[in-house]
């Protein structure tokens, strides 16, 4: 049977928090009493920003065997959803308590023990070390993908799974960089709450028997402090928008010996600087929420992508949209997922990334798709008619100018265009809001319809010329 | 139209450079003489969200030479309005 921690000594350091030390031994003390007081619903949202009391959260909810879950983003929308598909739920936090008044709630605080009840659990915890086992079957977690008929899907992630996914991406680290078999620190820059960040800190630490930084560094001078503050070697899992951010910076950057990108495809020139600058590999991973992460490739070596352990990519069957799909199996997938990216298949463990489908969304490394965006939109009261749009772009434009917006087209009646962005705001992601919105009188619908890319193209160009003419007007 | 007007009158030079910066490091559709004051950046306000903080903290960095960080206690009341965040930039400022 799995167990709760890799680590095999109690000894063994297992976090780094706010300039403390924390070991194998600490962490197994703070989950199993943290599992004595936990409520006892079902399922938990675990909002802990600390890296280290989001761990123990989980491990806690581990022995107990309840269930995170983990949606795609914590808007107004999305948790009146879970509250009312998950009743049966509490939520655990550390700082600031989310809106929901209707669910338990259950503060953690760092330290997790203090006083005699920590040393009384030291004591015993030092004559025993005997990490707890938890069922391959446990399903740990639901993770959440916006689906696009406005009610989110969750994806079943047993303890199991996550066993064998942080074995293998262990495994295709020390493959990838020699640490001498040192055990590794990891930063990251993105929240546990979502699947990567949930792999590549806290899975990987825990499982892999590694250690983690509490922290969630955002600004770079941030990034710089938390760095220093742990021993080498050290990883930083990161997002092109994040590492492109701290590079420019101009800080005095500390070392680093790995660095982890994800999200969203790195440029080769900023994979290259990076290197350069650390003399440390960059290393990519590509993976999608339902499937959790798949492959890896170090960008400036190969372009190829190499699957973990036993994943395979295969060419999708009886795909009937006509468009080429791929599949992923195997290993610690659950069933057969297909992928949201064009591939092209090289053979069953290797591929090349060709592009996203067109249904699909990447803002600053958050994912999401026009369908769900559009139902949103259309579901709000008085919008008429009313379509998102992906203004193009190239990765010149891109590294000048930062990230790309969406664009919205909306048809509306007695809703204005500040009620329309108020009510979006609450059912979807920050990342997404149009800029601009366009409010308009028809949308270029064609005879069947549809609403060709082209014509959307041209009705944004004319309504962006449009506007500037009439600002310019003002001065 | 009167309200920018005003807001001209009321908001310094610096003021107004901050506003310039928000605007072309973003690249909002808003004029820059059109941010008010006080009106929150976040949210249903400006409608500013932390990969925009993320960007404009890049551009303060290099314009004006300091960084900003994450355990600053008044981190909160920078980024709520153009006046907080225009005189925490002059407090700041390096260049």
């Amino acid at each position: 049977m799995p167990k709760l921690i890799a680590h095999h000594t109690p000894d063994a350091m297992i976090a780094y928090a706010q300039k403390r030390t924390l070991t194998a031994k600490d962490y197994l003390r703070d989950s199993i009493q943290l599992a004595r007081l936990l409520p006892n619903q079902q399922f938990l949202l675990n909002f802990c920003k600390n890296r280290y009391l989001f761990a123990v959260g989980m491990g806690a909810a581990a022995i107990n065997r309840q269930t995170m879950l983990l949606p795609p983003t914590y808007n107004q929308g999305m948790l009146f959803q879970l509250q009312r598909t998950y009743p049966d739920s509490y939520v655990l936090y550390d700082e600031d308590m989310p809106e929901i008044a209707e669910f338990p709630r259950f503060q953690l605080e760092y330290p997790v023990l203090s006083g005699q009840s920590a040393a009384e659990s030291q004591n015993k915890a030092e004559s025993d070390f005997s990490v707890p086992d938890i069922p391959a079957e446990h399903v740990m977690a639901y993770v959440f993908t916006s689906g696009s008929t406005g009610e989110p899907v969750p994806h079943a992630k047993t303890w199991g799974s996550m066993t064998r996914n942080a074995q293998a991406q262990l495994q295709r680290i020390m493959e990838d960089v020699n640490f001498r078999n040192s055990a590794f620190a990891v930063l990251a820059t993105v929240p546990p709450q979502h699947m990567y960040g949930l792999e590549s800190s806290v899975l990987i630490a825990l499982l892999g028997g590694q250690a983690l930084s509490a922290a969630h560094p955002f600004f770079a001078q941030d990034i710089c402090s938390e760095l220093e503050d742990l021993p080498r070697p050290r990883v930083l899992v990161s997002t092109p928008f994040h590492l492109r951010a701290w590079m420019e910076s101009g800080l005095d950057l500390p070392p680093v010996d790995l660095i982890i990108s994800a999200t969203a495809p790195l440029s080769a020139r900023l994979a290259e600087s990076i290197e350069a600058k650390f003399n440390a590999p960059v290393q990519e991973i590509y993976g999608c929420t339902e499937t959790g992460q798949l492959a890896t490739r170090l960008p400036t070596n190969n372009p190829v992508w190499q699957t973990y352990g036993q994943v395979e990519i295969v060419r999708a069957m009886g795909s009937n949209d006509g468009v080429d799909s791929s599949v992923a199996k195997g290993d610690y997938i659950a069933s057969p997922t297909e992928l949201n990216d064009v591939i092209e298949i090289i053979d069953k463990s290797h591929f090349k990334l060709l592009g996203r489908k067109a249904d699909q969304v990447n803002v600053a490394g958050k994912r999401s798709s026009l369908s769900y965006l559009n139902y949103q939109l259309n579901a709000i009261d008085g919008v008429q008619d009313g379509v998102f749009f992906i203004p193009e772009t190239t990765e010149k434009t891109h590294e000048k100018s930062g990230e790309t917006r969406l664009a919205a087209f909306v048809v509306a009646s007695g809703i204005s265009k500040a009620e329309i962005l108020k009510s979006l705001r609450a059912r979807i992601d920050a990342a997404f809001m149009p800029r601009p919105l366009f409010m308009v009188d028809a949308l270029p619908r064609n005879s069947t319809g549809k609403l060709p890319h082209r014509l959307l193209t041209d009705l944004a160009r004319s309504l962006q010329t449009e506007q500037s003419g009439s600002a310019q007007e003002k001065h | 139209m009167n309200s920018s007007v005003e807001n001209i009158h009321l908001a310094s030079n610096f003021e107004s450079e901050i506003a310039n910066l928000i605007v072309t490091t973003l690249n909002l559709e808003v004029a820059s003489d059109q941010i008010d004051l006080d009106m929150p950046l976040y949210g249903d306000g400006l409608g500013l969200d932390s990969i925009d903080i993320l960007e404009l903290a890049l551009a303060i960095s290099k314009q004006y030479g300091f960084q900003m960080k994450s355990d600053d206690p008044e981190n909160k009341t920078i980024f709520s309005s153009l006046r907080h965040l225009a005189a925490h930039i002059a407090a700041n400022r390096t260049k």
